[in-house]
């Protein structure tokens, strides 16, 4: 990867960063794209499992912070989907898309079921909601965009290593 | 070379850190889960709250140059039937006619809502520590009381407005009549945006329409701040207390500018600034 490309690519995952924290507030939707999840998995095709993980780490604190009642489930959940997404990487990536919308999707769903869980402010009807219908309908909407975006990394992105 | 995703133990290593250290964090206490959300709420999202807060006024200026273009294009009371626009200015006209009454122990605030799951409960407010806010100050509106400070930093603060199930405000009816607790609707659905006034005494029978204001009891909120207005009995089958529905006087999530009270003004109190309607 040349450095030019890196620059671009840092730019690009900058601003889908700013994003997260300007448009979506604004737009105010029950349903929303996470563009953070999106960037983690952007950043996961490019990076070592370890940073992946890291990454996803640092990500969900930020996103914690603003629950602070369930602070520390985002952080797992996204380190987890880093890691994930970077080990899959190797097998799949390269030769599908697919693999990564869903794992943008899979991601999206469990960092909201993880978050309502650990705050234990929705219960009865409010929880099954939430978890039943937004956050579905969220992670869906995540992947469509997600998938975009990864066809048009995957462009940048390395394949998969052959033997 | 290896292969960027093939894992070392450094890789491991990394992961096995980040997943304790996410556990570590779960398992804090409350008090710390918040010391620690605060210090990242300080280092990353303070200076994105206020490039959200320009994105507002961005936002707003685009909003104002629409309404010239209508202007141009059509007349004058056409672009003030905006009902956005109008909306706004009366809510700006009423907490300048709030400051100018006041005088004194507020500071005026943006309020952004910061969406968690579910519905919008906290807000961030543009001003922090450094303009004299501190944790328990009460935030309000010309219309009544929003929400209560709950976490403070240098240039930002986090408020928790209705319908957070952790803000409670000690009511009584504009009258004095009935003290209770007021506090969310645990219900969800059209009565989601509801509150409860909990506690008041049977005696107390009160009409469809009466209006609650804060009672002073406490010390948080001085008295006489419009919550909302009585719109019904909750029947809880208690034989010596009734609980009521109320409408709140404000609904946080149309807010987009609000006061905040220093405490030296709660302990002043405001009395007679909200005259009854």
């Amino acid at each position: 990867m040349t450095i030019p490309s890196r620059l671009t690519f840092a730019l690009g995952i900058a601003l889908l960063l700013l994003l997260h924290h300007t448009v979506r507030p604004l737009l105010g939707w029950r349903i929303e794209v996470d563009w953070q999840v999106i960037a983690l998995v952007l950043v996961a095709l490019r990076s070592r499992p370890g940073i992946a993980a890291l990454v996803g780490f640092v990500l969900g604190m930020v996103m914690d912070a603003m629950v602070p009642a369930a602070f520390g489930a985002g952080a797992l959940v996204l380190t987890l989907v880093g890691y994930a997404a970077a080990r899959f990487r190797a097998g799949f990536f390269g030769a599908s898309v697919l693999l990564g919308t869903v794992i943008i999707g899979l991601g999206k769903f469990l960092s909201d079921v993880a978050v309502v869980v650990a705050e234990g402010r929705l219960r009865g009807v409010g929880f099954a909601v939430q978890v039943g219908l937004w956050s579905p309908l969220s992670a869906a909407l995540t992947a469509m965009v997600g998938a975009g975006l990864l066809g048009l990394a995957r462009t940048e992105a390395p394949g998969p290593r052959r033997r | 070379m290896r292969g960027a995703s093939e894992e070392t133990r450094t890789d491991r290593l990394l992961v096995w850190a980040c997943v304790v250290a996410s556990v570590i964090l779960l398992m804090l206490s409350p008090a710390r889960q918040e010391r620690a959300a605060s210090a990242v709420r300080e280092i990353v999202i303070a200076p994105l709250a206020a490039l959200q807060v320009r994105t507002r006024l961005v936002q707003r200026a685009v909003t104002s140059y629409d309404s010239l273009i209508r202007l141009a294009d059509s007349t004058i009371r056409q672009a003030q039937t905006l009902p956005a626009v109008q909306a706004e200015n009366a809510q700006l006209r009423a907490l300048l006619g709030l400051g100018a009454a006041l005088q004194w122990g507020f500071v005026p605030a943006e309020a952004v809502p910061s969406r968690a799951m579910g519905d919008a409960h906290t807000v961030v407010l543009s001003a922090g520590s450094r303009q004299g806010i501190t944790t328990l100050s009460p935030v309000v509106a010309a219309s009544g009381v929003v929400g209560l400070v709950a976490a403070v930093e240098e240039m930002t603060s986090l408020a928790i407005v209705w319908p957070h199930p952790d803000l409670r405000v000690s009511a009584t009816s504009r009258a004095g009549v009935g003290f209770g607790i007021v506090t969310a609707h645990p219900e969800d659905g059209s009565d989601a945006f509801l509150l409860e006034w909990r506690g008041v005494p049977f005696r107390d029978s009160l009409a469809v329409g009466t209006e609650i204001v804060s009672s002073g009891v406490g010390g948080v909120f001085p008295a006489g701040i419009p919550i909302g207005r009585v719109v019904g009995e909750v029947d809880q089958g208690s034989a010596w207390s009734r609980t009521y529905l109320v409408q709140p006087a404000v609904r946080p999530a149309d807010l987009s500018a609000v006061m905040i009270l220093t405490i030296p003004r709660v302990a002043a109190g405001v009395d007679s600034l909200w005259p009854a309607p």
